[in-house]
């Protein structure tokens, strides 16, 4: 049976490095091109709101000095 | 459909700010107590404070307790709003005692000496599994909201934390695998090339995980509210999480340029770490951004100057960053004060101000009472700023001025300053400079501890606990809602696919784990596995049960703190650590094959120790350690004459002898049966060589001997595989 570490070894760590790129760019575009288009600003602009909707504690504004 | 009602719990985020509050203005002041012993060597007491006893405890208080319990704090305030929901209490108590009662157990460990001797990470194993069982605490409570959410959304600073809480468990478990060998020695599992590569693997992803992400879920959350509008681009901040975590994993191996680290890992380190230039600047852009058209809002509040300065620090240390990391930059930078420069300009800068930011906005939210003085928080501002900047251009100008000392040739091609201590006395005024700004950013500290004080003074004799009419539960509403779903899709377009995933918080979390954990596979087993990463060395053998102990003396004193053992492949390093002017072998993976934990260093306060052994006499190392002014006029080096009073425990090196066989250190039979004697025949011999070299006698059982056998040991191993030439 194959070991494991001659499995890796099968690959040049200049492969790997090469690998690595080729995995990066493709995670990066997916993502770039989900969400890329105008179609998505709608969804966007609500879930930016998010944080300002939620103010139901006490609030003070100014201070006393 | 009907309404719920939910209580947030805000009592813990009082707990976890007010801990924030007085953690930092602690490790800062150990801080500061540190910057002076630079200049003033005098400041070290020893045993216990000493500066490679301090530092450890100044970056673990600044690191695990100030920006830790703040991280918490900010955590525990937001995501109960963003999700509508409150934290399980019994779990937050948990969190917030435990996580301060590691604190404390590391505010006396460090102290006493017990260290794993990795930075960030010296804590010894008991502590770690008490870190790791408080951690899941905290991550348990953490996916309970999610799981309780009665908002579907999940907000882009949950994301954030997210990353944090499932990395920092990888990296603290991963990092911290070590073999005991007493209740609080043990011995990393990794050794040499290896180690650090594991170490600066979790070196450089704390930074990223545990003082980036989280501040920035902060900055998310906390900025728009304190400008009162939505963030700049919430599209931007989708490409800033998935790349930052993608890429950020990648970097740890800049920190081990020219080392003994194979090249490729290390060429990979830098590549990435200048691709995350871009997705830091997004992020900083999009925190920039936010504030458009409220510009006139920062000039009045100091929430929003303390977020704007944090913001633009988080820019120019993540500019900073990339560039230390460009090989020929590092060459420079390396093992000098221009680090010591970039982490404050990080740590005071960018996560120091995001949580006084924070602060100042929280206090009149969670003390019920309006800020005690505004004018008072603009001075913390002002006065935290001016010490920055002069922490930081003294730093830089130190470091840039020991970096140029070091590799100066004169006319001649000699080195122009061939003592060591030549570029450590140059860098005195600058160390005044940087306690005098360190001193300032403390006295802003203690500033706003005032105005929080103040403010809590003033608080209602009890809190109101307002009910928030919630929707129901969204696990629950999903049930109800399924079969309309069904229908819906049928009749509109697919759902947005990261909408879903937003949704749909365990693919979320398994995503982001399988983004670390990738990226780590890709450098990590290769570095591991590859056969030819480490060639062995014929002449390298294990340490002798007496030098095993001197390097535990070695570590236990923190000398890593000062002093690197690596000499780099450059003409000024092999000539400067060279013997009897034949320039020094540079470091080799072979040579640390049983360096359990690898003592490469990080920062060259005092010169590098790789090529010692040899070098001078066992007296003047005796001396040396007595009192460093004696031997070496103008050294900083704290002085250790405890070690010529206290005794070796013999007894303890078979145990220490035995946790390195475990980890495959080739003992032979001999020494497997008994180490000690092995150990005193070696402590005699040397004990007899310092007599003749006119030093005290009875030196036989005392540590100084131990260490001095390990000192004199570094570097003659690859000396013998030259024959004695090199």
């Amino acid at each position: 049976m194959i070991r494991f570490s001659e499995l890796v070894s099968a690959l040049s760590p200049t492969q790997y490095a090469e690998l690595a790129l080729v995995l990066f760019v493709l995670v990066f575009v997916g993502v770039a091109f989900r969400h890329g288009g105008k179609r998505r600003a709608t969804e966007h602009a609500e879930a930016a709101q998010l944080p300002l909707a939620d103010d139901t504690g006490w609030v003070s504004k100014g201070a006393r000095r | 459909m009907s309404r719920e009602t939910v209580r947030y719990d805000d009592a813990i985020v009082r707990k976890f700010l007010t801990a924030t509050v007085v953690w930092g203005a602690i490790g800062m002041l150990v801080g500061l107590w540190c910057a002076l012993q630079l200049a003033v060597p005098d400041l070290n007491i020893g045993p216990y404070f000493t500066f490679g006893r301090l530092r450890p405890l100044h970056t673990n208080a600044v690191i695990f307790a100030f920006a830790g319990n703040g991280m918490f704090a900010a955590i525990y305030y937001s995501s109960q709003r963003l999700l509508k929901t409150r934290a399980l209490p019994t779990l937050s108590a948990i969190h917030f005692w435990g996580w301060q009662a590691i604190i404390a157990a590391a505010a006396i460990t460090l102290p006493l000496g017990f260290t794993q001797a990795k930075e960030y990470a010296e804590l010894e194993w008991p502590i770690d599994i008490a870190i790791a069982v408080v951690w899941v605490t905290f991550a348990v409570n953490f996916f309970a909201m999610l799981r309780n959410r009665r908002e579907k959304h999940m907000y882009v600073a949950l994301w954030f934390y997210i990353a944090t809480i499932v990395t920092v468990a990888v990296l603290h478990i991963f990092n911290n695998l070590a073999i005991p060998a007493g209740l609080f020695k043990s011995y990393s599992i990794f050794a040499g090339v290896q180690d650090a590569f594991m170490q600066w693997w979790y070196g450089h992803n704390a930074v990223a995980f545990f003082l980036t992400t989280p501040f920035l879920g902060l900055m998310y959350y906390f900025l728009p509210k304190a400008a009162e509008r939505p963030v700049f681009s919430y599209r931007l901040s989708i490409l800033h999480f998935w790349s930052l975590v993608f890429i950020y994993i990648w970097a740890g191996p800049h920190h081990l340029h020219y080392t003994a680290l194979p090249q490729w890992a290390s060429t990979l380190g830098m590549i990435f770490s200048v691709m995350l230039w871009m997705p830091s600047w997004g992020g900083m852009i999009n925190g920039l951004l936010t504030l458009r058209g409220a510009w006139h809002k920062v000039a009045e509040e100091p929430v929003l100057k303390f977020f704007v300065v944090a913001i633009t620090f988080y820019g120019m240390s993540t500019f900073e960053g990339p560039m230390l990391s460009v090989k020929s930059v590092n060459a420079l930078s390396h093992y000098t004060d221009w680090n010591i420069a970039h982490v404050h300009g990080g740590a005071l800068g960018w996560v120091g101000f995001m949580v006084f930011g924070m602060i100042y906005w929280l206090i009149p939210r969670l003390y019920q009472a309006p800020l005690y003085s505004k004018k008072l928080a603009s001075i913390h501002f002002w006065v935290a700023t001016i010490g920055i900047v002069l922490y930081v251009v003294s730093m830089w100008a130190a470091g840039i001025t020991q970096g140029l000392m070091w590799r100066a040739f004169d006319a001649t091609g000699r080195l122009q300053y061939p003592d060591f201590l030549d570029t450590v006395t140059r860098l005195i005024p600058m160390y005044w400079v940087r306690a005098l700004g360190g001193a300032l950013y403390i006295t802003g500290v203690l500033i706003g501890a005032y105005n929080i004080y103040k403010t809590w003074k003033a608080r209602p004799a009890t809190y109101e606990e307002p009910e928030i009419e919630v929707p129901p539960m969204i696990r629950e509403a999903k049930a109800a809602v399924k079969q309309e779903r069904v229908l819906e899709r049928q009749a509109q377009p697919r759902e947005h696919i990261h909408r879903r995933w937003e949704g749909m918080p365990m693919v979320f979390t398994v995503l982001t784990v399988v983004a670390v954990i990738t990226a780590s596979a890709f450098e990590i087993i290769p570095t591991f596995l590859i056969g030819d990463n480490v060639p062995k060395i014929a002449s390298v053998k294990p340490y002798t049960p007496l030098e095993l102990y001197g390097r535990d003396i070695y570590i236990k004193e923190g000398c890593y703190n000062c002093h690197s053992q690596m000499v780099r492949p450059f003409l000024d390093e092999t000539v400067r650590y060279g013997q009897g002017g034949v320039p020094a072998e540079y470091s080799k993976p072979g040579e640390f094959i049983y360096d359990h934990p690898f003592q490469w260093g990080s920062k060259r306060t005092g010169p590098d120790l790789a090529r010692e052994g040899g070098r001078r006499d066992e007296l003047w190392h005796l001396r040396h350690m007595e009192e460093p002014r004696g031997t070496s006029p103008g050294s900083v080096m704290p002085a250790y004459p405890h070690l010529l009073e206290d005794r070796i425990p013999f007894d303890s090196l078979q145990s220490r002898v035995d946790a390195m066989a475990m980890l495959g250190v080739p003992y032979g039979k001999a020494i497997l049966e008994d180490a000690t004697v092995s150990a005193k025949q070696q402590a005699g011999e040397l004990s007899a060589k310092l007599v003749t070299q006119g030093g005290p006698q009875g030196m036989e059982d005392r540590d100084i001997i131990a260490l001095i056998a390990y000192l004199q040991r570094l570097g003659v191993d690859i000396r013998q595989a030259k024959g004695g030439t090199q």
